[in-house]
């Protein structure tokens, strides 16, 4: 998977824990930041802040803790309350999570398959969404467009 | 406005945004107000437990077997609600990638109901949030909230769908679905899970905007006012998520 950035994206590299081989920007710093945050090692944790504040500075520490927030929030959420993936997004993912090795989650259950009419149309909409998010993307909304 | 005072203290020399000040103030301050079917003495209960699972041996030792219902026992500290209560609170906590049907199923058995459960998860996963924030940042976790009198409001949203999930959730029919979801693209089932408590939701939303990304930007390859990139929000959010196996 490419990315805007830089050069490829590689997505095992979020469940192996390598952030350097994810091709992020300073991939490496944020991971060890997330592994450290969920973890129960203070003096780790302190050091990953360090790094993650030598990398992108006080702001996008911040920046990285809001996201640890969020998702240690809905991944809860979801996972408590038992809702699918929403059957658009299952569609166009399939690829993406496979790459990833989430199917091996329990959670996985949840999300109902379909039959090989939906795997064709999966396969349309993994080639069609990434356009489709790039175009979106470069919309700018209309209230920061007014903001200006 | 003590709190936000305290929290600007805190966070202003990292450079925090206002914005993610007003929105843990607020949802820090709910905690301990009477909720829409749990009193504020209840939520603040539900707070303190949640932190108590952080260091509870016998959620430690479930996390290790091969099921999560095969070591039975006691969760560590002490704590003024039902031991069901206690132990939905641990689960959701400490192993959240293997909950089930299961959790709702039993709660339900000794009446707890589904709106109830989703107001428990509420508190359950807010305090988590903020208290992750605090660590990941290296500063104090915010003392609990003094549980505030009053009665709960026990509104039932009219118009639901059913999902796939283990509780129903806001219809998109619904004034308030679309008032809640109005900057959203498309109200995701993520983003509704918590809807059968539409004050939940809302400070769901809220939170997540804040230290996430806004609705309306969910699709931007860029966010205004972020320092890190959309790759890099994303790969943060995705380890976030394998760490806690979420296949969502």
């Amino acid at each position: 998977m490419s990315s805007e950035n830089e050069g490829e994206l590689e997505l095992g590299a979020v469940t192996r824990g390598d952030g350097r081989g994810s091709g992020v920007p300073h991939g490496d710093a944020l991971v060890a930041l997330v592994d450290a945050a969920l973890g129960r090692d203070d003096e780790a944790l302190a050091a990953a802040r360090a790094g993650v504040v030598e990398a992108v500075g006080t702001r996008g520490l911040v920046d990285a803790a809001g996201v640890i927030a969020t998702f240690t929030m809905q991944n809860r959420i979801v996972d408590a309350v038992g809702v699918p993936l929403d059957a658009p997004m299952e569609l166009a993912t399939r690829g993406v999570r496979q790459a990833l090795g989430v199917e091996e989650f329990g959670g996985a259950s949840r999300t109902p398959r379909g039959g090989w009419i939906l795997q064709v149309a999966s396969w349309l909409a993994s080639r069609l969404m990434p356009m489709l998010l790039r175009w979106m993307g470069r919309r700018k909304p209309k209230a920061l467009e007014s903001a200006r | 406005m003590e709190l936000e005072s305290r929290l600007t203290t805190t966070y202003a020399p990292l450079g925090a945004r206002p914005d993610i000040i007003e929105a843990n103030a607020a949802v820090w301050r709910a905690l301990g107000r009477p909720g829409t079917w749990l009193t504020g003495a209840e939520r603040v209960a539900i707070a303190a437990a949640t932190r108590t699972a952080r260091d509870c041996a016998l959620c430690r030792e479930r996390k290790d077997a091969l099921s999560p219902y095969a070591v039975q026992g006691v969760h560590d500290g002490a704590s003024p609600l039902s031991p069901a209560w206690v132990d939905a609170i641990h689960r959701m906590a400490t192993d959240p990638g293997r909950l089930s049907r299961r959790i709702v199923d039993e709660l339900a058995a000794q009446d707890t109901d589904d709106a109830t459960y989703v107001e428990l998860v509420s508190v359950t996963v807010f305090t988590m949030a903020l208290d992750a924030f605090h660590r990941a940042l290296g500063v104090e976790p915010l003392p609990l909230p003094e549980p505030e009198a009053g009665e709960p409001s026990r509104q039932r949203p009219e118009l639901l769908d059913d999902v796939g999930g283990w509780v129903p959730v806001l219809s998109t029919r619904s004034p308030v679905a679309r008032t809640l979801f109005a900057q959203a693209l498309r109200a995701s089932n993520a983003a509704r899970a918590l809807s059968l408590v539409p004050e939940a939701s809302r400070l769901q939303i809220g939170l997540a905007e804040a230290l996430y990304v806004p609705l309306r930007a969910l699709a931007a390859t860029a966010v205004e006012g972020r320092t890190l990139d959309r790759a890099q929000l994303e790969l943060v959010a995705s380890r976030v998520s394998a760490l806690n196996e979420c296949f969502y």
